[in-house]
């Protein structure tokens, strides 16, 4: 069964309800990483974004059991739960949810599958990484929902209640703009 | 279980074909992107990973499923109980109604009895609103109820156990009374049950 499926969702969904683990396990499965990805690149903490995760699953598996019903919108409404906690707790700490540091991203990005390291070398790695910090909030935002938690730009709409006509242009600036920083960041090393 | 990747192609075309007329659009597929792309995507491969994730997850939370169900913490007692606690009150009540018409008068014609017991009883509430049952006397059968209670208040009655040996009434209802420690203290607490579960 695919999760990326709308019906095939809805099915898990209405399994997992009625008390089937082996649904929710697909579920979990399929989504924790996005979830935790998501939180992790927000707080630059592995094991709070592991808690915050683990806090969103809980409250996801209770409401299912309470009958939630799906139409087409448990991603968006899986992604906002966990914003929400995350902003929860970062106000609880008193703190801002800010992107991850320069160092607390390095960290997690230093041991890339095999696979990324034929199109992710280091120079990348570390260009990437410094001109993701220069981004806005709203730039890195977009982002990190897209391509850390794989969400689609419907998905987005969804969850930041915004136009995806903005959406899409703001990806696309966000885009241009991490292209030229990354670029000038070689030109820069080149020519040291 | 690998995060789905993010295909643009498919998520666009998707997109644009609810809301544009052409199914290409020109900002998202540019070629210059196509490396940054996959940049971006090993950068959220990295920040996804974490060895044993979906484990650890899957087994904090699957005991929340099904669990508003099984542990409603204030979930009452079911329908059949409340009714048999009900029925159980009822003959209960039946049973003191009788009894007290018997006692208070023995001799008497047991039409002329049952009115002259009430009668008084409801003439006097305030000496038995010391008692806190919040009941408004205007059926005979709740007049009967305060009059057994003032009964025990005076102390002409103790229990059922005192009944027993005095009357057929109170050895017939003996088995749904109990034979002993049946007060008429814990009457009342019935008599507050049952408004309770009426209320409720």
């Amino acid at each position: 069964m695919d999760p990326n499926s709308i019906d095939d969702i809805a099915t898990l969904l209405q399994r997992a309800s009625s008390g089937d683990q082996s649904a929710w396990k697909v579920i979990v499965d399929h989504f924790g990483p996005r979830v935790f990805g998501l939180m992790r690149v927000n707080c630059g903490d592995p094991d709070l974004a592991e808690e915050l995760t683990q806090s969103t699953f809980c409250t996801v598996a209770s409401k299912i059991s309470d009958g939630y019903q799906e139409h087409g919108r448990f991603e968006s409404w899986l992604f906002r739960i966990a914003m929400n906690r995350l902003r929860d707790e970062m106000r609880r700490r008193k703190r801002h949810a800010r992107p991850t540091t320069h160092e607390a991203m390095a960290a997690f990005i230093k041991s890339p599958s095999e696979a990324d390291d034929e199109v992710f070398d280091e120079g990348d790695r570390e260009a990437l990484v410094l001109a993701l910090e220069q981004l806005s909030s709203k730039e890195r935002q977009i982002i990190d929902l897209r391509h850390v938690g794989g969400m689609s730009f419907r998905q987005i709409e969804e969850l930041l209640q915004e136009p995806v006509g903005t959406l899409l242009a703001r990806h696309h600036r966000a885009l241009r703009k991490l292209r030229g920083l990354i670029e000038n960041s070689k030109n820069d090393d080149s020519e040291a | 279980m690998e995060a789905r990747q993010v295909n643009d192609e498919d998520d666009w075309t998707g997109f644009l074909m609810t809301h544009e007329p052409e199914h290409h659009d020109p900002l998202s597929d540019a070629e210059e992107e196509a490396p940054l792309i996959r940049h971006l995507e090993a950068y959220g491969r990295s920040a996804r990973d974490r060895t044993d994730l979906e484990h650890r997850l899957y087994s904090s939370s699957v005991e929340f499923l099904n669990s508003p169900h099984e542990s409603l913490p204030f979930s009452g007692p079911s329908k059949a109980v409340v009714w048999s606690r009900l029925a159980l009150a009822a003959c209960i009540l039946l049973a003191f109604a009788v009894t007290v018409q018997m006692l208070l008068n023995p001799g008497a014609d047991q039409s002329s009895a049952g009115l002259q017991g009430p009668s008084m009883a409801a003439t006097e509430p305030l000496g038995i609103t010391d008692f806190p049952v919040d009941l408004e006397l205007v059926t005979d059968r709740e007049t009967v109820v305060f009059a057994l209670l003032d009964a025990g208040e005076t102390g002409e009655i103790q229990s059922v156990g005192d009944l027993e040996g005095t009357d057929t009434y109170g050895v017939a209802f003996a088995p749904i009374l109990g034979t002993a420690g049946f007060e008429l203290t814990d009457f009342a607490e019935e008599i507050q049950l049952i408004q309770g579960s009426m209320r409720r």
